[in-house]
């Protein structure tokens, strides 16, 4: 889920694909009859607790957000028809079939910052993937303070992307930024420089801290990838006279597929969900250059308070998300198992 | 690869051109990090100041002390809210990596070990929520937790973060529980241990590190979580850390520098969690993505 | 900031002491009216302008009549929209500050109640100026709210840096002012001589565009609050000057983000600009506090808005009760001693004149000799009354959907100036998100 990008475990990964033996329906192969019985109560009630949480704050409001982008919602006058579940009353408010979308989907705006989204995520992707794979490379060879590095990518990874805005607003502010103060002292510029008045150039700024901060999570995949790969391989490409970009091709890269499919998806996703830098660094602004398809479904939602179009922004969304990891999906993972 | 270039010619410049490198990867995750710092421990004046000080000239924690209410200052009835929403992140965050454990280690057990039919479809339903953006939600959730009188209170966000732990939870520990021989629990039950008994006396003792990754990006988790806690608890008093914090970016009267304070003090018990527990964490989440 | 706290402590001691004389009288009227009954706790709401001085008034106002009212800030960018939230999660703020483009849907949405029917309405409905009054009312002519203060925009200039440009007056139209900030360029006196009030938020780009129009005499909104740009060439001539300043380098493009226009005239503090153009009391910062502002004390002046009429946009700020309060008496006593009077004792209007310059909406406090003499220390107080006569105020506000067409539009003028689109384009676009929203 956006908020919560470590690790989202790659769906191909399936059970089946990862339980250890063969699949067995029960737990223990009949040695004690009453304990078979019993053990799939047991089994119901330990997963249970977490099934119902999530039954009541995932499955139900996804089922009553899809109803939402199909109707007109006044939140102040919840007329209409209502449903009870569990003893809570929700409001159908009016059912207007596809209007939200097809207003949504015939606003310039939404393309706009469609096309804007699209540009984000590439190029966040991409720079993820380049950032995080350089920095495996080097934090993999040997040097003195290894574990110490290794240990410090977690800083820009584990900060709130509230404290990392408000840092990189330190960073790169116009009056006060350190980055201005530096190249000033450096003689590199004469007056400071404003990075957020311009929207392509706040845009790309922003990219750059998202990967600042999401980075280093690639990069701790690729190196655990990295270190499952054997010694050998290079020893024998070195004896052939390879260099180092034909082992990282031949070698490197191929054996790292099943991490760079995991990051390819969790990039992708968190790039199409990023709304919290937008909030603190440029609110969308200037005009509406960093208006990315989430913020525009959040603003509609929340600061004109139109939940209809506003939860159809957001399943639009969701659709090319799902999309993307099919198609990543076959793309590379595919590949990796039929070799 | 680095390695084995610095390896094979085991030369001086190889070997200078990889410490280059790697003080480069420092300077560019820490750097940044550490002008938070001196950010939040300089006054705005020298901050402002052309050329700019790269070290503070008059440093001091008077900033922590404007935003603690220890000392006076313009802004204090607005930054009064750190304090509280700081206790309000402690006890969500606690509360809700107490139940992961608690009630994720159980269900990934139970995934682990059982492959009924049904057991497969309901954690290909909880892996499946993992796919979908929290922000589609909102709207609906806002309207949800309204009529359960749950917005603005603690438990309402309690119960919020935990639906979206769990899936990760429950991923990591089922695949640590995998990698526990079954011959365990089977000779406790044969002992004469009930599975609950043979789940707690046996497995869990020596799942420390399994429990120790999950409970750590649980509290990162929820420590960071800006979106659901600025949603669902609008009511001062009654929301976490990031939002309060984002809240006083938008404050005319508030120096940058008290801001960057309040920003270093929310990063830091995550970023000290992290540290601490970073083998665990790669271990475990590595574990829960790659097989093979 | 450090300014801020230091003028907050001495505001919130002169209240002390001033309030002294007043509060004996009060405080003997407060005795009777508090013991009547245990005050129940009152929620206050405000954006963030001059925290500490509220918070002075309200540390007064529980002190000598018992009360117990909470004041905090949200930050002006989100202020709205997080009420509105907080509004529909079921959280009462009794009392709230209100930009008077959400009066009307906060009424309409049942947020806020009308206040016709409390005691001692009609004495502060006649002690208003007729026109604010006027915007005060909700469509139904029913009282909403009760005022804040009365903004008004004006022209500032950093008199200093023209004399430095070799200039003796400023300038009384628009042409001269362009003339004037492309020498001071080209002199490399400033590097972006010309400050308006672009910020994307409520209080910036709108108002200066309103402001832009109303002072060439063009018509924005018709009879029927419907939008009539595109028939009036004024209105484009006034977005082709919009464009040419920003296109001749005269604007800094970091005014498209800034939060607030608190932000904006604080870049008026460093004595780089020479024309600013703003809400009024901001002068009152500029020119006179010597701690923060270098064109204090008095460097900055204001001058009569150019244009064909020299109208600016003129609106009221305000107090609103929320509808679903559940100690209306204590609500409404609170919003009386921020928007009127408690006991005739006009306090808080009174200190907002003197302390920070906020026009005001009852013109006998115009009489008074402190409130006349603080004026003194920043602006030639007639020269701010013969721009309040020719302020100019729109009823479009009223309308459900303005605060979401004010909101869109800003970015289509900001894109306008910032891509160089054409103005003919520009009025288009805004005539269709008008359509589709009303």
């Amino acid at each position: 889920m956006t908020t919560l990008d470590p690790g989202r475990p790659d769906l191909t990964l399936q059970p089946e694909a990862s339980a250890s033996g063969p699949v067995r329906t029960r737990w223990f192969a009949g040695k004690n009859r009453q304990a078979v019985q019993s053990e799939g109560w047991f089994a119901a009630a330990l997963v249970s607790p977490a099934l119902l949480v999530i039954l009541l704050i995932v499955f139900l409001p996804l089922v009553y957000s899809i109803w939402l982008s199909f109707a007109e919602v006044d939140l102040l006058r919840p007329g209409g028809t209502a449903i009870t579940i569990f003893g809570m009353r929700l409001p159908l408010y009016r059912f207007t079939g596809l209007a939200n979308y097809s207003k949504v989907l015939s606003d310039p705006l939404y393309w706009q910052a469609l096309l804007r989204t699209v540009y984000f995520v590439a190029l966040f992707v991409i720079e993820a993937v380049v950032i995080g794979l350089a920095m495996a490379l080097v934090l993999n060879a040997h040097f003195a303070g290894r574990r110490l590095m290794r240990a410090m990518l977690l800083v820009p990874w584990s900060m709130s992307r509230i404290a990392v805005g408000i840092l990189w607003l330190g960073m790169l502010d116009a009056d006060f930024g350190a980055i201005n103060g530096i190249l000033y002292r450096l003689g590199l510029i004469d007056h400071y420089l404003s990075f957020f008045s311009d929207g392509f150039t706040a845009l790309n700024v922003l990219i750059v801290v998202y990967v600042w901060n999401q980075a280093p999570f690639a990069t701790i995949l690729f190196l655990a990838g990295l270190q499952s790969i054997p010694q050998d391989l290079y020893h024998a490409a070195s004896v052939d006279g390879a260099g180092f970009w034909r082992k990282l091709w031949h070698i490197t890269l191929p054996s790292l597929r099943p991490m760079m499919f995991l990051v390819l998806v969790l990039a992708t996703v968190n790039g199409f969900l990023m709304l919290d830098l937008i909030y603190v660094m440029t609110s969308g602004g200037p005009g509406n250059d960093t208006t990315t398809v989430t913020w525009l479904g959040y603003r509609t939602a929340f600061s004109f308070f139109k939940f209809g179009p506003g939860t159809a922004i957001l399943f639009t969304l969701t659709l090319i998300c799902v999309a993307l990891t099919v198609i990543y999906h076959r793309l590379v993972l595919s590949k990796f198992q039929s070799e | 690869m680095p390695t084995v270039i610095a390896r094979s010619h085991s030369k001086l410049w190889p070997a200078l051109g990889l410490y280059g490198l790697v003080a480069l990867v420092a300077l560019w995750l820490i750097g940044p990090f550490l002008w938070l710092f001196i950010s939040s421990i300089s006054e705005q004046r020298d901050l402002l100041a052309r050329p700019m000080p790269l070290i503070p000239p008059n440093p001091s924690f008077a900033n922590y002390a404007k935003i603690f209410g220890l000392v006076e200052f313009h802004a204090q009835h607005q930054s009064a809210q750190i304090l509280p929403s700081l206790g309000n992140s402690v006890v969500v965050t606690l509360i809700v990596t107490a139940l992961n454990i608690v009630l994720g280690s159980g269900a990934g057990y139970a995934y682990a070990r059982c492959q009924h039919p049904v057991m497969k479809i309901t954690l290909y339903a909880i892996l499946f929520t993992r796919m979908l953006p929290v922000v589609v939600l909102m709207p609906a959730l806002f309207l949800i937790m309204r009529q359960l009188g749950l917005q603005n209170t603690l438990s309402g966000l309690v119960l919020a973060y935990c639906s979206f732990t769990f899936p990760f939870t429950i991923w990591i520990l089922k695949s640590y529980f995998e990698t526990i021989p079954r011959e365990l629990e089977e000779s406790a039950l044969v002992d004469g241990c009930s599975r609950l008994q043979a789940f707690v006396k046996v497995i869990l003792p020596i799942s420390g590190p399994g429990l120790v990754a999950a409970g750590a990006f649980t509290f990162v988790l929820c420590w960071n979580e800006f979106l659901v806690a600025q949603v669902l608890n609008s009511k001062q008093g009654t929301t976490t850390l990031p939002p309060t914090v984002a809240g006083m970016l938008g404050q005319a009267n508030i120096d940058y520098s008290v801001i960057a304070a309040s920003g270093f003090l929310s990063a830091i018990p995550a970023v000290i969690l992290a540290l601490v527990f970073q083998r665990y964490m790669v271990q475990g989440l590595t574990a829960g993505s790659v097989k093979g | 900031m450090e300014t801020l706290s230091r003028t907050g402590s001495i505001n919130r001691r002169q209240l002390m002491a001033g309030a002294g004389a007043a509060s004996v009288a009060t405080l003997s009227g407060a005795g009777r009216f508090g013991a009547a009954q245990a005050a129940a706790p009152i929620n206050f709401v405000g954006w963030t302008f001059r925290p500490d001085m509220v918070q002075g008034y309200v540390d007064f106002y529980n002190k000598s009549y018992g009360e117990k009212v909470s004041y905090s800030t949200l930050p002006w960018p989100q202020y709205h929209q997080t009420l509105e939230q907080r509004a529909f999660a079921g959280d009462i703020v009794d009392v709230m500050y209100c930009f008077h483009t959400f009066r009307e849907r906060w009424a309409q949405t049942g947020m806020i109640r009308t206040l016709d029917d409390l005691p001692g309405v009609d004495e502060l409905k006649k002690a208003m100026m007729p026109a604010n009054l006027e915007s005060l009312l909700n469509r139904e002519g029913k009282l909403i709210a009760l005022p804040y203060f009365v903004n008004l925009y004006i022209l500032m200039h950093n008199e200093p840096m023209l004399q430095q440009g070799g200039f003796d007056k400023p300038a009384a139209s628009f042409d001269e002012l362009i003339e004037q900030c492309v020498k001071l360029k080209k002199d490399k006196i400033a590097e972006y001589p010309y400050l308006p009030n672009w910020n994307p938020t409520i209080t910036g780009t709108t108002p200066q565009f309103l402001t832009d129009c109303f002072a060439e005499g063009a018509t924005v909104f018709d009879a029927k609050n419907r939008l009539v740009i595109d028939q009036d060439p004024a209105v484009a001539q006034v977005l082709e000057r919009w464009k040419k300043v920003y296109a001749l380098g005269l604007v800094t493009p970091e005014i498209f983000t800034k939060p607030s226009s608190t932000d904006v005239h604080r870049m008026m503090f460093t004595g780089r600009y020479a024309y600013h153009s703003n809400i009024s009391n901001y002068l009152q910062t500029i020119a006179s506090d010597t701690k923060e502002s270098l064109l204090a004390p008095k460097k900055a002046k204001m001058t009569p808005y150019p244009g064909k009429v020299g109208s600016t946009y003129m609106w009221t700020d305000s107090y609103v009760l929320n509808a679903n309060t559940t100690s209306l008496e204590s609500a409404w006593k609170l919003m009386q001693f921020v928007g009127g009077n408690l006991h005739k004792n006009w306090y808080v209007q009174q200190q907002w004149a003197i302390g920070s310059g906020l026009d005001n909406v009852y013109p006998d406090l115009y009489k008074e000799p402190a409130v006349v003499a603080s004026y003194a220390n920043w602006v030639d107080l007639p020269t701010l009354r013969a721009q309040y006569d020719k302020g100019k105020v729109s009823g479009a506000f009223k309308e459900q959907w303005y605060p979401e067409y004010d909101a869109r539009s800003v970015t289509i003028l900001h894109d306008m100036i910032r891509k160089n689109l054409s103005v003919a384009e520009t009025i288009k676009a805004l005539v269709a998100l008008h359509k589709s929203l009303a």
